[in-house]
């Protein structure tokens, strides 16, 4: 019988390894992630609780554009309250009871008041955001910032920015002491 | 170094010739293995080409405004008819081309469709009412047979799969025929494909004319598509316009989360793959066990001739494999025969099979392990008795 020198078993392993890498390539197709460039103002974390604290819905109806207000709201509302890679989020009033964090709710989202009807939150609700020198908001991603989850208690401190409808509450953070964290 | 490694092997030929002993287990043996690799083909197929139609609907460009809290699905959605207009104006850097925005506003609804009036049918189809700008910011569409709907015509237009998506014939949405809902006939004035995507399976038809029909003025979503500005840009313009209560995010990210939403079918798919699959190898397994033992005396008889264990048994996997890639060959073609291009009709349209060079090479691989593994026990088993034993053995 003819002898023969082989290597099939290398052979296999080899063809074995070339399936599972080609049946193992996908196309990517995630969105290009934006850049998160700028940081946060050293003083915007304030170590004493600034006074003078207004309810969202008072500030809605009379507040005007440059005004200085100071509100205590929780980190929420929504059920995304961070703008991808710029420092703008959502929060809500917070006298507003959230029956989501009612112990036996076992609300998965429990930040975004949805056992809460839309009128009653949309009148307790506004917006924050940190702005540069441009007056747009920083590219800061927040939900990355350790004092900044769902769910915390903040005392906020800053400017009415330009309101295009009564409903509409944009503040212009300049200072921010965390009241409660959210562990 | 190498020359050392190197071990007296049996000729490529004796493997091939061991495989005509049986015809009708050498036939029983390639079916099985045709069997399960056209199984696992058909499952890597139906998860890609689903995945493949969810994710190929967004474009990277595009942003998706949605009613906030229904995130999840554009048809549960309701957003201000104003929205369009004012993210226009609220956001610099939406792409525009000789004056017209890429800001398409749509209605989505789910609505039972009839070939004629009180015809008694549950056949649903997913309509979208759209604007001529839906043509700019969805560019995967294209007519291909007809024209565009025109508004106040009642006239609509369908997809390559509109007809599987219902589970009618092609021939019911031929041109210039009729389709009933909202109580009125709609003529059908267009064809277009978007391959891949699930506007295939859709209905298309003037945004006017579908609000009346559904007695509704707002709208499901506004797309837009971007130039210079960002998603968060969008984002920004939806977080701090509370009184609109929109969310906005890319397309791409929102077909995402239905990739995710259909997560638990694509484990059934696998789970009854890997199933069946493990049943083609106990099957293989059996075969081979009772091939192997009548040849005891054989594998004692080249043992004592000077050939390893090692050698013999590369021999009997080199056969096992030589069966198995039979199988996964014909099963590979048959696939690319049979069922590239055929379509799979589900509750939220239809979508094609992908039969690509991954799906096929995921089929010859696992045919490849079959040949492999489903030898190993059995080979073992044959090459384990000491040369006297084996001779002797019956």
């Amino acid at each position: 019988m003819k002898r023969t020198a082989c290597y099939p078993l290398s052979s296999i392993v080899l063809l074995s390894v070339l399936c599972l890498m080609i049946s193992g390539c996908r196309d990517s197709s995630e969105p290009p992630a934006e850049t998160a460039a700028d940081a946060l103002p050293d003083s915007l974390f304030l170590a004493a609780e600034p006074a003078g604290i207004q309810s969202i819905s008072a500030l809605k109806s009379d507040a005007k554009e440059g005004d200085t207000v100071v509100i205590k709201a929780v980190v929420g509302g929504r059920q995304k309250v961070f703008v991808n890679s710029r420092a703008v989020m959502a929060v809500i009033d917070a006298e507003l009871k959230n029956p989501c964090t009612v112990e036996d709710d076992h609300c998965a989202t429990p930040w975004d008041y949805c056992c809460t009807p839309s009128e009653q939150l949309l009148s307790q609700m506004a917006s924050v955001q940190i702005v540069g020198s441009d007056s747009r908001p920083l590219a800061v991603d927040l939900s990355a910032v350790e004092n900044l989850k769902p769910l915390t208690t903040l005392v906020i401190q800053g400017t009415v920015a330009p309101r295009p409808d009564q409903a509409s509450l944009v503040i212009n953070a300049t200072g921010i002491y965390v009241a409660s964290k959210q562990e | 170094m190498l020359n050392s490694l190197k071990i007296k092997c049996l000729p490529f030929e004796y493997a091939v010739r061991n495989l005509g002993r049986s015809r009708l287990r050498l036939v029983l043996s390639i079916a099985g293995s045709f069997l399960m690799v056209i199984l696992v083909i058909t499952a890597v197929a139906f998860v890609k080409g689903m995945e493949k139609s969810l994710i190929d609907s967004g474009s990277k460009n595009n942003v998706i405004i949605l009613g906030a809290g229904s995130e999840e699905s554009v048809e549960r959605s309701e957003v201000s008819p104003a929205v369009a207009g004012l993210v226009l104006a609220g956001v610099p850097g939406i792409k525009s081309q000789l004056g017209l925005a890429y800001v398409s506003p749509e209605v989505h609804m789910s609505l039972v469709m009839r070939t004629e009036q009180g015809q008694d049918t549950t056949s649903t189809a997913v309509i979208r009412g759209i604007t001529p700008s839906a043509y700019l910011v969805h560019e995967q569409l294209h007519i291909v047979a007809g024209r565009a709907p025109q508004a106040g015509q009642d006239e609509i237009m369908v997809g390559q799969l509109t007809a599987k998506r219902m589970g009618w014939d092609a021939e019911k949405l031929a041109l210039n025929k009729t389709l009933w809902f909202d109580n009125r006939p709609w003529t059908i004035v267009g064809h277009f494909s978007a391959p891949n995507t699930v506007m295939d399976a859709e209905i298309w038809c003037p945004l006017t004319d579908l609000q009346i029909a559904a007695k509704r003025d707002s709208l499901s979503c506004v797309v837009v598509t971007l130039d210079g500005a960002n998603p968060s840009d969008v984002e920004i313009f939806a977080s701090t316009r509370l009184d609109l209560e929109i969310a906005a995010l890319p397309e791409t990210a929102y077909y995402q989360k239905l990739v995710a939403f259909y997560k638990p079918v694509r484990v059934m798919v696998w789970v009854t793959a890997a199933l069946i699959g493990m049943g083609g190898l106990f099957g293989g397994l059996n075969i081979l066990y009772a091939a192997f033992a009548a040849r005891f005396r054989e594998i004692g008889m080249l043992q004592s001739l000077g050939y390893s264990r090692l050698a013999i048994a590369l021999s009997l996997i080199l056969e096992s494999v030589l069966i198995a890639l039979t199988g996964a060959l014909a099963a590979a073609l048959v696939s690319l025969v049979l069922l590239d291009g055929s379509s799979i009709r589900i509750s939220m349209g239809a979508f094609g099979l992908a039969i690509d060079a991954a799906t096929l090479s995921a089929g010859l691989g696992a045919g490849l392990i079959l040949g492999i593994i489903g030898a190993l026990p059995p080979v073992i088993n044959c090459i384990r008795l000491p040369i006297p034993e084996a001779l002797k053995a019956v």
